[in-house]
Formats: structure tokens, C-alpha cells, sequence
């Protein structure tokens, strides 16, 4: 499946401004001859997505988007840190002037949409007109009226319904200028989101396109959407217009990219074994086989390490954790980390006990806590209240109940009796919405984590720990962490940039899960990939930006 | 007949409503935020969910929503916009039904022709070699589950033999040009054949046990034997005066089976991925999308009323005893 | 040449239990344009005998053997393509049940025009105007607007008359008539009764009735065949029968005859219930209800005789003349049931 667990994509912004800041890469396209044409048979088990570009929104649909999309800076198809730094597009180049409150863009001639139409700076502003706009309800709109953020002129008064024109963004020729109400770092890395694409008039600027055929809703990428039936079939195909040159440098193998949704997950194994689909879900069940039938990242079975750390948070604003370090470590030492990773599968991570996984800038290769039940018995005694204890957990497949059921068994060994855990179980996200409503009676949640799609540990530490955040409802600080010292800590350490911003932040991460252990953590995360036997590997460059496989970079044999 | 029309129809708009409610008052009563599927999942970020909630209208009190519903389908004969797609639900209906209708009535064609061949022979030749295998079948057919059935067939005919395809719909109509995709007639049946059959086997063995019994009891009727002291041969009195009688609460039988199979398609259109109103509404369920799934069981009730009235009144037609009274 | 010659006809049926053998050895003999009344008690095997010579037992689990010669032709043994030959053209039968003997789902009209059609190649409308004629015959009234309507819209004696235009609607030479009366209430029974007489004189049709009311015999039948438990116990002309019975089952039957004089329907019963054809009892059949019941009758089995003052009338039973006769006069002085 690739629906990925967790994400924020507040963090892939915050996180990608520091490596625009720091460094622009040379744009190259994929060496190596590969074959050209053919279609990918993509099938998933996942429902559809809005592929509307300013209402298409993460995982999916930014996959597809990034095959789609001529953006004013992108990120390169490359796999590593290579594939993280951005490059020109349809922008030649930019300045910044009137005190980092002014961006001007410099548009190349020479982008065409798929309709043929040329991509001028108005694509560009009215990419950012229908991401603002009232009636559309963009997800994206939240980055570009943040009073504290990204704050273009005149976008928060269109988002809110006064106007359809956002007053801050004005098109001089070939230029492009947009402005800000005050300076702002992340700029760079939030125009390049797939919402701020050059986007055809041919999209109604307050109604949402849903159903594509043809070309009513043309891209100017190298690929562009020529069908999108609802949960169905989502077809991408060459854009003939779009043809190598400045700023076109992107590699284009495939004919294009056949999305089929809603796959029941054996059949569609089944059918990508049997090479009628060229990639496919791959059952936990079968994980095993595969990867000794074909071994891991050479030909059909692939994994590739997910961004995300998976943990039971420890509600601190309730009585039995709350102010109780000693249980807290101790439930740290009593959980049984690998037989909670083994539930997902094979291949489907690995035990971890801090919050930085190898993939968060600063991470250090420690062992905090090992199994040790005499110990943490030790720790408890005398701390375990009123013996009572509420767990929340995903009661939604069979990895997330199961797992409940270990962590259970970790309770009663610590010493909760079995009629004093109180299990609670919670569908698909839901346990997100009861955990995240400050005031709620859990103690501690399973099968609960997070995901960062850039690198870089503010996401982790300051987004999930730092009191004053804490709102009423859809928190991400489970654990109501809240801590004045440690607070303070997370400021600082914000302000930080280059080596010691991370010496700092993986210094801290160690420090919290040791001295205030607000979570117990269980484990890493690891992506799985099953392909037919049509797919040539070496076209196969995972992008660490939206965490999958290029879709220009493909190919088949 | 009138009247009974009049009663008929009034009865439906009734259960209409009962069913349509219910289901809005179990979707509420349920946890879950349909906002959080157009935010990016299990951690949207609290704007996005405001606005998201906002323009589904689920800021609104439940009897509200209901009313707007209503008001929305009986004014503009729409079924609302999906919470999850955005897609025009009439759209999603418009799609779905006729791979759900293919393959419910493409299906009781295959059991209609399983029930009524091999019910008769049974029927005919009871305790015979033929009539203890059918009877077997039917133990396997009612007991085997759907999906099970589905994935030995794929598996089976599909995967290990290549004579079906493992999965998939074909368009009758055609595919969509340029897609790769198969279409045309030959290959929508030639993709339905699996599906039929899995979504056949349950009630093919319901069948063949009911006509059995029917013919059966048909055969002992004193009307038989009236027909055999005439002088009419065994062909004809099977014809002309056994299946006629024996096939009336068949005609019953089938008009709320219809029904029934609706809910069976879920599992046929599960293990075969075809886009039919079965898929349709679990993946709304999985969307907590409520909107399609209100549109959906709309639809399939609109869908069952129809047919069951076509039923009553194809009864009416060959039981002259109804129909007169 | 006889019309119909039964001789020793047995009949047997598989049954879960065990084999039933519901006609052992019955043989009598029916003359053209003749009655012959068969009479006993449900069960008694009387049906059977009759749908054994049409051949309308289920083929699957029945045992025949002996003969019943039609016109000469032994119809056990004739092949099914001959028999539904002769069904309905030259021998037909109307049943006890006229609600369920009509198919529910075809009018009667064409009900009537496939029996026409079954055996006489001809057109729709000459079926149907033969139907019509025979309608009328047997007294529906207005049949030309009923002859389109179904069962359902007829009562109960309107569907024996349909039944019975359908038996007599190719002019058969045999009309086997089983209980055509007992589901019809008393008014209507005579009427069927009356229309059956006087049709038989218009067709020429010798009839079998199958009755257990001796009533009926009485008003119709020449000959009366007794039959008990799968057996004929007294075989003799309609005036004998009711002058001289010389069996005590006869005198049974006869105790229960409805008194002209009296609202009682049974005057005696008798008592106990038949036996069961699974394992009958031991020698005569009726002794564990018989009143006159001897050491003898346990053990063997009586024969079918003639009596002595009468080679025709036939009779099973170990009792002496002399008690016969006189138990028999004293039952009819008692019930004064003058017949003749």
C-alpha cells in the first residue's frame, strides 16, 4: 500500500527550506539508457484521490502530482540527498528584495500544457488564486495565510471570501512577483508544494475538477492527466508538448502510468505476480516468500526505509502518568519491542527505542532501553496509583490488534492486573481524533507514531513535545508533554542552524526519552514494494521529498 | 390493481425513509470525522479540518442534515456530492449500477439455469447418482463463502490454468481509448464469467434444492394425476402442468433474492475489484464517506422496491388465483 | 368378451418401512354399459386396484402383477406408450378431490381442449366446441361464458361436473369414478350422483365406483366388490349385497348406513381401526374386529367362495351358513334397508 501511516506536511516545508537555503543543485537528468513507452500498471488497495492540483494533498496524489507538475523550482528525480535539492523549472531564476518580502520569479518561454497553451506567470498566479480561493477549500491555502508563516499579501482575504484576486501577486511580463507581509525562510520550499504549479484557465477557479478525460485538465510536466475515474483508473500520459530543453531536464521514460484503485489486496498480488500489473500490494502474509523468491532491492521485491517512528504515547495529563517518571521508564523497560515489529511482517522495521529514526538528521545509533522486566518492576512499585490503566489502540486490521494484545501482555506482566486494563479500540484514523481532544481518558496508545517527509528534527521534538502548543483539539502532543525546562530546550534548539542544530537536537531526543520518557518507543518503518517482472530496476529512483519511486524516472524492460 | 399500486408505492416511500434515516442516525452515531479523509488522513492539521468540515456541512445537527438530504434528492434528484471524492454521487451511481446490475442479473441467469436443470433432473430421478451429486453441491454451495469460492476461482481458473482473467471489469460498452484497458461485449462476459459463477454458487444451491422440492411436491399434486389419467405424456405434464405451478414461488423467491444479492455482490465485486455498487459502499464505509454511502443504499432501496413490485406483479400474471382476487 | 377382466391383481409399494402390499389378489370383471361398485374403508386398497388398471401408480416404487385384460389386452404388461393410448380415450377416471384435481394455472377451457387434443387430431375451436357440448351436458350453467375461467372461480360440485365432462368428453368406454362425492356436501352429492346415471345412459359407459358408502353402491352399482385390507371379502350383485351380505364387514358397512328415519348419520361403527398393510394380521384380516370372531379365522386365512345358493355371490369367511344367514336377516330388519 502506498498510503503512508503519518505525515505532516507542515514539516516537509519547514524542513525544505533549510536545504533550499542551503543549496542549489546542478539539474541532471537520469543517466543510462532505459526503454522508452509502455504503461505502468500501478494497483492499489487504496481508495482514490482528489487529483484536482490545488486540492490533491500528500501520499498519492502527490506522487501522481509530481509526475505532473511544471513547477517554478522542483526537486530533481534523483534518490538520495541529490533528489532534495532544488532546482529550476519554468523559472529561470529569483530575486528576493524589499527586505525578503518580495519574491520575483523570471518565467522561461518554452513551457507548454498538455492542451498546448503556452505557461506564462499567470499560470502561476492562478495556481495561487484557486489555492486561495473561498469556495474551493484548498488544503494548501493554510501555507500561504499564516500570520505567522508564509503570509502572501491579500491571499487570507480571498481565502476568507472577500475577492477572488489575490492583491499580493502581480505578473509584469515575464515576471512574477509575489509579496509577502514579512520575510519569510520557508518561502522556497512551500511555492514548490505541487498547489503552486502552473495550472491551465481551463480549471473552473472555485469548482473542483474530479472527473478527467481528455484534456480538461491539462499539466505542463512531462506527464499530464488524461483520465481520472473516481475509485477506478487514474491514467497519466505523455505530455507532447513538453519536450526537452531549458529547464526540461527531467527524465521521461513511460508511455505513462495506469492507477487502478480500490484493488482487493490478494487478487491485485496475485495479478502483479502474474505480471498483469507492474505493481501491486503486497499481503504481509506473502512478504516472506517474495523476498526469498527474489531477493531485497534486486529485481521484483523492494524496501526502503519510511521517515516515521512508531510509539505508545503516555498521556501526562492524566493521573497515572502524569508527574510519574518512574512508571513511565518503566513502562519503557517492559515492553517486548520485537515481537510488536514482527506483527507488521517482515521487513516492515525494526525495534527502536528513541524517537529519532535513521532517517531525522542528528539520529544516533543508541540503545536506550532493554527488556527488562525486573527492573521495571522495580521502577513501578509504589508509583502505579490507583492500579487502573485506559488503553487506547487501532482496532482496524490484524497488525494493530495484535499489537494491543502484546503491549496488554507488557501491562499485566509490569503488574496491572488484567480486569484494571481498560481497552479501548478505535477504526482507521479515529484514535488520531480521541487522543488528539486535550482532556481525553487514555493513558497510553498503541500502534500510534509519526511521520516526517523532510528531515529535520524540529518535526519531531518541538511538533510532538512542546507544551504551549497544546490546543483543545487535534493535538499531535499525545503524551500533553509539557514540561517548562524542557520547553525552553526546544526554543533554543530551534533558533540553532548547521552541525550544532543537530548535535543539539540528538543530544535532546536522547535526553528526553531517558529523563522524561513522555512515550515509550517501539519501532522503525521500513516501505515494501512488489513489481512485475516487466519492471526494469535500474528506473527505479526513490524520491525522499514524497517518500516513492519517480514516475518519469520509471521503465520497463 | 390500482389501489394495490397505491399501496404498494406508499409502502415503499415508508421504508424509504425508515432505511435512509437509519442509516444517517447509524453514520452519527459511529466515531469518525469524514473531514479527515480530504485532509491528508490520520494527522490533518486543525485548519484544514474546519474548513473541510465546513463545506461538508457537518458543522449541522444531524435531523438538519437529514432535512438538506431529502430536500436535495426530491427537489434537484440528487444524491449530494461524496465527502470523500467530491464526485457528483448520481456520477458514482451512474458508473456502478450496471457493473452491479451485469453481474447480479447475469449471475441469476447462471443460477436460474443451475437451479432449473439440475432441480428438475433431481427432482425427476430422485436418489439417483445425479440428484445425491446435487445434492452435495448444494451442502458446499450454501455452506462456502463468497469470497472463498472467489479466490479458489481466480486462483484456479485464472492464475493456474489461464483460461479466465484472474480479476477486473471489462466495460461492455468499450474501454477508454488509449487505456489498455479490455471492453466490448465478448470481453465483458469473458471477465464476468468468474464472477457469475462464484455469485451464482450460493444461491444455484438454494435453487436447486427449492425447485427440487417444489417439483417434487408438484409432481404428487392430484392436478398431475388428473393430467396423466387425461392420457398427456410425461413431457408435457412436466411442462404444461408441473413447472408452472412448481416455478410460482420461484417467481417469489427471485424477486427478493434480487434483493438479497445486492448485499451478496459486496463480496463477488470484493475478490473480482470490479467497480460495482458493492465496492462502491465499502469503500464509502472505509472514506466515512457518507454522502456515497447514503447515495448508495438509495439507490439499491429504490432498486429493490422496483423489482420487488415487478415481481409482485409478474406473480400476479401467471397466478391467475391472485390476480383475481 | 368381458370390457375389463381383473384377475388376481396384486399390488405392492417400497416404502421406507418396509414393502406394503395394498392389493393382494383381486380379481373381478366389468361388462360394457355394467356399475361395478368397489366399497371398504379408506386404505382398504380399492383406489389402488383402479389406479394400478390405469397404470397411475408412481412407476419407481410399484410392484404389480396378475391381470387386468382391457377388451382383451393385458394393461400390465402393455407398454406406457398404449396405456396413455387408452387413458383418457377409452377408460378415464375422475377423483375423490375436485379442488386439487383441476390445474390451478390453466382455465378450465383449455384444461378440457387438451384432453380433446390428447387423443383426437383436431382444431382448437372443434376441441373447444366438443368442450362446450359436454359444459352443458353435465350442467354448468351458462358454460359459454365460463369456459375461460379458472378452477378458482368454481365451486366445489361445479369442479366434479368439470371433472367429470373432462372423463366423458372422448366417450369412454369405462369411467373409473373414485369418490367423485365425498368432498361434496349432501345436496350435491345427489346431484353428481343423478348427472353420473343419467349420463352413463346417454354415453353408454360402464363405470367403477370406489366408494366407502355403501349408500352410493346402493343407488348405482350392479356389481359390488367389497374389499378389506387390501382383500375382496364379498363380491356380489347390488340385490344380493343387500338382501344376503354374508360377510360381518359387509354387515359393518352396512350398520353404518345413514337411517332414512333418523338424523343420525352412523347408526353402528365399526369398531377398531384397519390394519395396517405392513405386517396384516394372521389369518382372516378382519378378526381383531370381527364380533363373530372364531379360533379358526386367527390362524387361517378364509377363502374367496361362492355360496352355496348362489355361485356369484362370492364371500371370505369361516363362519357357518347358518350364523350368516341369520345375523345378516336380523341387521336388515333392523336397519330395514330395503334395496333392490
Amino acid at each position: 500500500m502506498r498510503r503512508r501511516l503519518w505525515l505532516s506536511v507542515a514539516m516537509l516545508v519547514t524542513g525544505a527550506s533549510l536545504l533550499v537555503a542551503s543549496s542549489f543543485a546542478s539539474a541532471a537528468g537520469n543517466a543510462g539508457a532505459l526503454k522508452k513507452g509502455g504503461i505502468w500498471k500501478y494497483g492499489t488497495t487504496g481508495a482514490s484521490v482528489q487529483v484536482d492540483p490545488q486540492l490533491a494533498y500528500i501520499t498519492t496524489a502527490w506522487w501522481l502530482e509530481y509526475a505532473t507538475a511544471a513547477k517554478l523550482y522542483n526537486y530533481p528525480d534523483k534518490s538520495g540527498p541529490a533528489g532534495s535539492k532544488l532546482v529550476p523549472e519554468v523559472a529561470s531564476h529569483f530575486t528576493v528584495t524589499n527586505g525578503g518580502k518580495k519574491y520575483t520569479f523570471f518565467i522561461r518561454k518554452g513551457f507548454r500544457f498538455s492542451d498546448g497553451s503556452p505557461v506564462t506567470a499567470n499560470s502561476f498566479k492562478y495556481a495561487i488564486n484557486r489555492t486561495a480561493n473561498h469556495d474551493l477549500a484548498s488544503p494548501g491555502a493554510q501555507f500561504i495565510t499564516d500570520p505567522t508563516g508564509t503570509n502572501i499579501v491579500g491571499a487570507k482575504a480571498v481565502n476568507d471570501g472577500n475577492g477572488t484576486n489575490v492583491s499580493g501577486v502581480q505578473v509584469k511580463g515575464n515576471r512574477l512577483v509575489v509579496n509577502l507581509t514579512k520575510g519569510d525562510g520557508t518561502f522556497m520550499a512551500k511555492i514548490t508544494m505541487p498547489f503552486f504549479q502552473a495550472t491551465s484557465t481551463k480549471l473552473p477557479l472555485d469548482k473542483e475538477v474530479v472527473n478527467v478525460n481528455g484534456n480538461n485538465m491539462p499539466a505542463a510536466g512531462p506527464y499530464y492527466m488524461s483520465r481520472n475515474d473516481v475509485n477506478q483508473l487514474t491514467s497519466l500520459r505523455q505530455n507532447k508538448y513538453w519536450k526537452p530543453g531549458p529547464g526540461r531536464t527531467r527524465p521521461r521514460n513511460l508511455t505513462g502510468i495506469d492507477v487502478q484503485w480500490n484493488l482487493n489486496e490478494q487478487t491485485a498480488f496475485q495479478q502483479t505476480k502474474d505480471n498483469q500489473l507492474d505493481e501491486g500490494p503486497l499481503p504481509a502474509a506473502e512478504v516472506q516468500g517474495v523476498a526469498s523468491q527474489y531477493g531485497v532491492n534486486k529485481t521484483r521485491f523492494f524496501t526502503k526505509p519510511v521517515n516515521c517512528t512508531g510509539y505508545l504515547p503516555m498521556n501526562t495529563a492524566n493521573n497515572l502518568f502524569g508527574k510519574n517518571l518512574q512508571l513511565r521508564q518503566a513502562v519503557n523497560y517492559a515492553i517486548s519491542r520485537p515481537p510488536y515489529v514482527q506483527q507488521a511482517g517482515p521487513y516492515a522495521g525494526q525495534p527502536w527505542t528513541h524517537l529519532f529514526n535513521p532517517g531525522v538528521p542528528g539520529w544516533r545509533n543508541v540503545t536506550l532501553y532493554k527488556k527488562n522486566l525486573t527492573k521495571a518492576k522495580q521502577l513501578a512499585s509504589g508509583h502505579m496509583k490507583d492500579g487502573k490503566i485506559t488503553v487506547y489502540y487501532r482496532s482496524s486490521g490484524s497488525t494493530n490488534p495484535n499489537q494491543a494484545q502484546i503491549v496488554r501482555q507488557d501491562l499485566i506482566n509490569l503488574g496491572f492486573s488484567s480486569g484494571n486494563i481498560t481497552m479501548k479500540g478505535f477504526s482507521g484514523g479515529n484514535i488520531y481524533d480521541a487522543m488528539g481532544k486535550r482532556g481525553n481518558d487514555a493513558d497510553i496508545g498503541v500502534s500510534m507514531g509519526w511521520c516526517s517527509d523532510y528531515p529535520d528534527p524540529y518535526d519531531w521534538i518541538n511538533i510532538l513535545l512542546y507544551g504551549p502548543s497544546i490546543q483543545d483539539e487535534n493535538n499531535v502532543n499525545y503524551s500533553y508533554f509539557n514540561n517548562p525546562r524542557w520547553n525552553k530546550r526546544m526554543e533554543n534548539a530551534a533558533k540553532l542552524v548547521g552541525p550544532k542544530r543537530l548535535k543539539v537536537y540528538g543530544q535532546m531526543d536522547i535526553d528526553i526519552m531517558k529523563k522524561a520518557a513522555p512515550m515509550a518507543i517501539e519501532r522503525t518503518y521500513n516501505n515494501r514494494y512488489f513489481f512485475s517482472d516487466r519492471v526494469n530496476p535500474k528506473g527505479l529512483v526513490y524520491q525522499g521529498i514524497y517518500q516513492d519511486w519517480s514516475i518519469p524516472a520509471m521503465a520497463l524492460k | 390493481m390500482f389501489r394495490y399500486l397505491i399501496r404498494r408505492i406508499l409502502w415503499a416511500i415508508f421504508l424509504f425513509l425508515v432505511i435512509t434515516f437509519v442509516t444517517f442516525v447509524i453514520f452519527f452515531m459511529a466515531p469518525n470525522n469524514p473531514a479527515r479523509a480530504m485532509c491528508g488522513g490520520d494527522q490533518a492539521g486543525p485548519v484544514c479540518l474546519k474548513t473541510a468540515t465546513e463545506k461538508l456541512g457537518l458543522d449541522k445537527p444531524l435531523p438538519v442534515q437529514y432535512g438538506l438530504f431529502l430536500k436535495r434528492l426530491v427537489w434537484e434528484h440528487s444524491l449530494g456530492t461524496s465527502y470523500a471524492t467530491s464526485q457528483s454521487i448520481n456520477e458514482t451511481i451512474k458508473q456502478a449500477a450496471p457493473v452491479t446490475a451485469s453481474l447480479v442479473f447475469g449471475g441469476a441467469v447462471c443460477w436460474m439455469i443451475i437451479g432449473l436443470s439440475v432441480g428438475i433432473f433431481s427432482a425427476l430421478r430422485p436418489r439417483s447418482l445425479i440428484d445425491r451429486a446435487a445434492m452435495v453441491f448444494v451442502l458446499i454451495g450454501v455452506s462456502a463463502h463468497p469470497v472463498w469460492i472467489g479466490l479458489i476461482f481466480s486462483y484456479v481458473f485464472g492464475v493456474r490454468l489461464h483460461i479466465t482473467p484472474i480479476a477486473n471489469y471489462a466495460n461492455f460498452f468499450g474501454a477508454p481509448p488509449d487505456s489498455g484497458l479490455p471492453g466490448g461485449p465478448v470481453q465483458w462476459a469473458y471477465h464476468m464469467i468468474l464472477p457469475w459463477m462464484t455469485f451464482a454458487i450460493l444461491f444455484a444451491a438454494l435453487y436447486v434444492r427449492m425447485i427440487r422440492a417444489n417439483v417434487m411436491e408438484t409432481l404428487n399434486e392430484d392436478y398431475v394425476r388428473t393430467a396423466r389419467a387425461k392420457g398427456a405424456p410425461e413431457q408435457r405434464i412436466l411442462f404444461s402442468h408441473v413447472l408452472r405451478n412448481a416455478l410460482l414461488p420461484v417467481v417469489t423467491m427471485l424477486g427478493m433474492d434480487i434483493g438479497v444479492a445486492l448485499g451478496g455482490a459486496i463480496f463477488t465485486e470484493y475478490v473480482y475489484q470490479l467497480p460495482g455498487l458493492g465496492r462502491t459502499s465499502v469503500i464509502a464505509i472505509q472514506a466515512e464517506d457518507l454522502a456515497t454511502l447514503e447515495g448508495v443504499v438509495v439507490f439499491a432501496t429504490i432498486a429493490i422496491l422496483f423489482f420487488n413490485l415487478i415481481v409482485d406483479l409478474l406473480y400476479a400474471w401467471i397466478d391467475p388465483r391472485i390476480r383475481l382476487s | 368378451m368381458a370390457l375389463l377382466e381383473v384377475k388376481d391383481l396384486r399390488t405392492s409399494f417400497k416404502t421406507e418401512d418396509g414393502i406394503v402390499k395394498a392389493v393382494d389378489g383381486v380379481s373381478f370383471t366389468v361388462e360394457k354399459g355394467q356399475t361395478l361398485g368397489i366399497v371398504g374403508e379408506s386404505g382398504s386398497g380399492k383406489s389402488v386396484t383402479c389406479l394400478t388398471i390405469m397404470g397411475l401408480n408412481a412407476k419407481r416404487t410399484t410392484m404389480s402383477s396378475g391381470e387386468a385384460l382391457w377388451k382383451g389386452k393385458d394393461l400390465l404388461r402393455a407398454k406406457s406408450s398404449e396405456l396413455r393410448k387408452i387413458r383418457g380415450d377409452e377408460m378415464s377416471m375422475i377423483f375423490q378431490d375436485p379442488m386439487t384435481s383441476l390445474n390451478p394455472v390453466h382455465t378450465i377451457g383449455k384444461q378440457l381442449v387438451e384432453a380433446v387434443q390428447l387423443h383426437r387430431d383436431v382444431t382448437v375451436r372443434v376441441a373447444k366446441a366438443r368442450a362446450l357440448e359436454l359444459l352443458k351436458a353435465v350442467g354448468i350453467p351458462k358454460a359459454e361464458g365460463r369456459i375461460d375461467d379458472y378452477p378458482h372461480q368454481f365451486s366445489g360440485g361445479m369442479r366434479q361436473r368439470v371433472m367429470i365432462a373432462m372423463a366423458l368428453i372422448n366417450d369412454p368406454d369405462l369411467l373409473i369414478a373414485d369418490e367423485p362425492t365425498t368432498a361434496l356436501d349432501v345436496t350435491t352429492q345427489a346431484q353428481i350422483l343423478n348427472l353420473m346415471k343419467r349420463l352413463q345412459e346417454d354415453f353408454g359407459s360402464a363405470i367403477i365406483m370406489i366408494t366407502h358408502d355403501l349408500g352410493v353402491v346402493a343407488e348405482t352399482a350392479d356389481d359390488v366388490v367389497v374389499m378389506y385390507a387390501a382383500k375382496v371379502v364379498e363380491h356380489a350383485k347390488v340385490h344380493d349385497l343387500f338382501n344376503r351380505p354374508q360377510h360381518p364387514y359387509t354387515w359393518g358397512l352396512m350398520g353404518s348406513l345413514p337411517r332414512l328415519e333418523t338424523d343420525t348419520e352412523r347408526l353402528v361403527q365399526i369398531p377398531g381401526q384397519p390394519p395396517s398393510l405392513l405386517r396384516p394380521p394372521s389369518g382372516c384380516r378382519f378378526h381383531p374386529r370381527c364380533p363373530y370372531v372364531m379360533g379358526v379365522c386367527r390362524t387361517t386365512e378364509p377363502k374367496l367362495l361362492a355360496t352355496e345358493r348362489d355361485p356369484s355371490h362370492l364371500q371370505a369367511c369361516h363362519l357357518d351358513q347358518e350364523t350368516k344367514d341369520r345375523e345378516a336377516n336380523k341387521l336388515i330388519e333392523s336397519t330395514m334397508a330395503e334395496v333392490g
